[in-house]
């Protein structure tokens, strides 16, 4: 009696107890392109603050061989070489990257209240509004492997863990590019800015398994390009032919 | 009940905690607000911060905010200016302020601290720099001041107890505030400010 017990109610505690490992350790492929936006600069009261800016989706321009990667549900994906992890399309649950990537700049740009007010959208631009467009060249992070070591944090056991802690690194690098990147103003159709922004981080940290944290770090490479880029556009002047689209406050 | 009593005393007092205690702190400021000046001028605030982790970059998060506002605070205070704004608005001086907060820790010491519940001591070390560059309306260059100050926050058993006198959120505002007070008055003192306020620099001197 006690035997069948056992039996039968064994599959249900693997059952439970299966997901909630793979959960814990992060194993799902639910990526997203995101980051916190509490800590964006504000660029509040400057010129362009008196217009509605529509972002347009950045066209995706990378490699193709970036866009075809694929990571598996246990890892990210990895370079053909095997030496590197690498952030991979089918691990992100948002959409397409680059819908993914122009949603994150719109909502980062809004954050910075450069504009009155900003618009993540395909629909046609009204009188006064700035539209932003550009194409995303890169938007990838890099992440060294390292099996054995990785394979014996798996396996755990405080030794593991111990030297895994105090020596066991790996190096990673991130980059964004954006190229192309243009301000328009929809009355004239005249360009007040073009150019390009590029965020790089770099680091070393402790060996991790299945290298998850490419993610994280290709997210934090857009933060710094988006930085950059609002940089750029603070120093813009408004066209002269562009109505604003909120009257200025009365000094 | 005196014994569950005894027992809930023994573990808050026993429990870990951390503790936060400042170090290395800027010269102490000979007077603050600094002298008021006949002619304030407006000053507009962009203010950015970066976080790193035993150099590798990350996020500082919603904790900025609580930072900007320590920042604005020791401006508004100075009374060196008549209005203070954060942003890009219109006004005569601009200050670009960067706070760069640079965590330094034992990721062993932390493994054996949380592995042991706070038996095995671990310390974070916390870096504060103050980059602040001053420009007029032109853009034209006022100075470029910078200070530092060390915060270091300890994790280990008994010391729950003091957590609120010694927290870290607090050792942290206090010290943006007085990195900008540092700056401040060193700006109130340096040649550009003086030249602007039309005073002569070698009459004082």
């Amino acid at each position: 009696m006690h035997g069948a017990m056992r039996t039968r109610t064994m599959p249900l505690w693997i059952g439970l107890s299966v997901p909630f490992v793979f959960s814990l350790s992060g194993c799902a492929a639910r990526q997203k392109v995101t980051y916190g936006l509490g800590d964006v600069r504000t660029l509040t009261g400057g010129t362009l603050s008196q217009y509605r800016l529509l972002v347009r989706r950045f066209e995706d321009q990378r490699d193709p061989e970036a866009i075809s990667r694929r990571g598996s549900w246990s890892e990210a994906a990895k370079t053909a070489d095997g030496n590197y992890y690498v952030n991979s399309d089918n691990q992100y649950v948002d959409g397409p990257v680059a819908a993914a990537v122009t949603r994150m700049i719109g909502e980062h740009v809004k954050a910075s209240g450069l504009f009155h007010d900003v618009l993540v959208s395909e629909s046609e631009p009204v009188q006064g509004d700035l539209v932003l467009n550009g194409a995303i060249k890169r938007f990838e992070a890099h992440r060294e492997t390292h099996e054995v070591q990785e394979a014996l944090l798996v396996q755990g056991g405080l030794l593991w863990l111990i030297l895994g802690t105090a020596s066991w690194r790996a190096q990673y690098d991130a980059t964004t590019q954006l190229a192309d990147v243009k301000l328009t103003d929809s009355s004239s159709s005249l360009a007040l800015w073009q150019g390009t922004a590029e965020g790089h981080v770099a680091g070393q940290d402790m060996v991790q398994s299945g290298g998850w944290s490419v993610y994280q770090e290709a997210n934090l490479s857009l933060k710094n390009a988006v930085d950059k880029l609002l940089e750029q556009l603070a120093t813009v002047k408004p066209s002269p032919f562009a109505p604003p689209v909120v009257a200025k406050p009365q000094e | 009940m005196t014994a569950r009593r005894l027992a809930i005393l023994l573990i808050t007092v026993c429990a870990p905690g951390c503790a936060s205690f400042r170090t290395g702190r800027p010269a102490p400021l000979d007077r603050w607000p600094p002298p008021s000046i006949a002619r304030p001028q407006s000053i507009a605030l962009l203010i950015t911060a970066q976080s790193t982790l035993n150099g590798n970059p990350g996020e500082v998060g919603p904790v900025f905010d609580h930072w900007r506002e320590q920042t604005v605070r020791a401006y508004r205070e100075s009374k060196l200016f008549s209005h203070v704004t954060v942003g890009l608005g219109d006004a005569d001086l601009r200050a670009e302020v960067n706070l760069l907060a640079a965590d330094e820790m034992s990721e062993l010491a932390m493994l054996l601290m949380v592995s042991t519940i706070g038996l095995f001591p671990s310390v974070t070390t916390t870096r504060f720099t103050l980059h602040t560059h001053f420009k007029d309306r032109a853009g034209h260059d006022l100075g470029t001041f910078e200070s530092h100050e060390v915060i270091r926050t300890w994790t280990e058993l008994l010391l729950l107890p003091i957590m609120p006198l010694r927290s870290q959120r607090s050792a942290m505002s206090q010290t943006i505030y007085d990195l900008n007070r540092a700056v401040l008055t060193n700006f109130e003192r340096s040649d550009a400010a003086r030249a602007r306020r039309g005073e002569s620099s070698r009459a004082d001197s």
